[in-house]
């Protein structure tokens, strides 16, 4: 009954909803993911700039969305300054939004139907101190080892 | 209504931050900003557009960085022919914006009921002189003084932070004179630049190194992309007020820098 009412105002989110994991109440994009593309302003800057040391560990706790931490060897700007903290989504079941939280609170657009992408690929959307410049990075899941 | 044209730069917001009023002998009115686009009656179009069409913007050389903001007196005046003409004074109290500019402003007087009649000479329009604003934030912007040297050096993209990813481009073939510049031909070229924080403390960076060398892109363009929070090591960006740069070869034995001013190219944040 509570899946019936929350699809009545939800079945026209942006987003397909994937029954099964809908089932299973979870959108599980724990592991480890690097940048394979960043676009500014729609524009392709992946080989401006290096990103390749990048990788940000999403972790779960009790099959829920608990700490991150970022590891870099040159610099990359990312949606927050902090390379370790909390993370979360705004909604369990259809998330729209990933929060990274040390203090103060970075908020990214997830850019991409999570829930039907097999969860392998990320797409962060966001701003990095002007809303004029937009941001969409393209991460993709490091294979475990 | 008497109503006042005021030309100004748009970072000032004047519509927001001016106090205006009218005095004279025979009539005194406080004055309130116009609703954008109110229309000049005579010719149908809006008020600043028409002002803009009729009277430029001065010797400002970006337009588009100024605004003809209107205010109309709140009390009306008496049209009798035998009270007219009216001498009188605007006085005009304005809030400058944050930036260090130099610019024109101007000055306009008509009438809103009729709306300007050039034979009637109901109207009237000044320009100032170029007046510098100091103690304000960012490196200095002297609208009135020649437009920084056209495409030698091109900030990507054009409105930014500078916690933004900055693509600079450089095109060593424009230099002064319409000759190339000093590093055209170049084997390498380093991008050098001088960060100027709140507090007044400069970071230099000069090093030579991978990281501020610049690629080649093909005749005689080069690039490079900065994260200013990198290269000047530093914690937070919110510090940096102004960022000016120059292009050197290995020895630093041929420098370029802004042909128009002499002086170093700037990167201005220019994210509201």
């Amino acid at each position: 009954m509570a899946l019936a009412i929350l699809c009545l105002f939800k079945c026209d989110e942006k987003w397909p909803v994937n029954e099964e994991l809908l089932n299973s109440g979870s959108t599980d994009i724990s592991g480890s993911w690097s940048i394979s593309k960043v676009e500014q302003n729609e524009i392709d800057i992946s080989d401006n700039y290096d990103f390749n040391s990048f990788a940000i560990a999403l972790n779960y706790g009790n099959g829920l969305p608990a700490d991150f931490s970022i590891i870099t060897e040159a610099p990359v700007p990312f949606l927050t300054s902090h390379s370790t903290g909390s993370w979360h989504f705004d909604n369990e079941l259809y998330p729209s939004k990933i929060y990274f939280v040390n203090g103060d609170t970075a908020i990214s657009i997830i850019d991409q139907p999570l829930l039907t992408t097999g969860s392998e690929e990320l797409h962060l959307e966001f701003n990095l101190g002007c809303s004029d410049v937009s941001y969409v990075y393209y991460l993709t899941k490091n294979s475990t080892l | 209504m008497p109503v006042v044209g005021f030309l100004v730069p748009k970072s000032w917001n004047a519509r927001a931050n001016t106090e205006m009023s009218i005095a004279s002998d025979v009539y005194n009115s406080t004055m309130s900003p116009m609703i954008e686009g109110a229309i000049e009656g005579n010719g149908g179009k809006p008020w600043s557009e028409t002002l803009e069409f009729s009277y430029g913007t001065g010797e400002n050389y970006d337009p588009t960085k100024m605004e003809w903001v209107m205010f109309m007196a709140d009390d009306p005046y008496d049209h009798n022919p035998a009270y007219l003409p009216i001498y009188g004074t605007v006085n005009i109290e304005t809030v400058v914006g944050p930036d260090n500019i130099t610019a024109q402003l101007g000055y306009f007087i008509g009438e809103n009921d009729f709306g300007i009649w050039e034979l009637n000479e109901n109207q009237d329009f000044r320009l100032g002189n170029c007046i510098e604003i100091t103690g304000g934030t960012g490196a200095p912007i002297n609208y009135c003084g020649p437009e920084p040297a056209p495409g030698t050096s091109v900030i990507s993209p054009d409105v930014f932070s500078y916690n933004d990813l900055l693509k600079i481009t450089f095109d060593a073939s424009i230099g002064a004179n319409d000759e190339v510049t000093r590093l055209s031909g170049a084997s390498f070229v380093y991008y050098c630049a001088e960060a100027t924080l709140n507090d007044g403390t400069i970071i230099s960076v000069c090093d030579k190194s991978d990281k501020t060398s610049l690629n080649f892109i093909g005749d005689d363009i080069w690039e490079i992309t900065v994260w200013p929070k990198d290269i000047f090591g530093l914690n937070t960006t919110n510090e940096i007020s102004m960022i000016t740069y120059n292009f050197q070869d290995q020895n630093g034995s041929n420098i370029v820098r802004d042909f128009s001013t002499g002086e170093n190219f700037t990167m201005i944040a220019s994210c509201q």
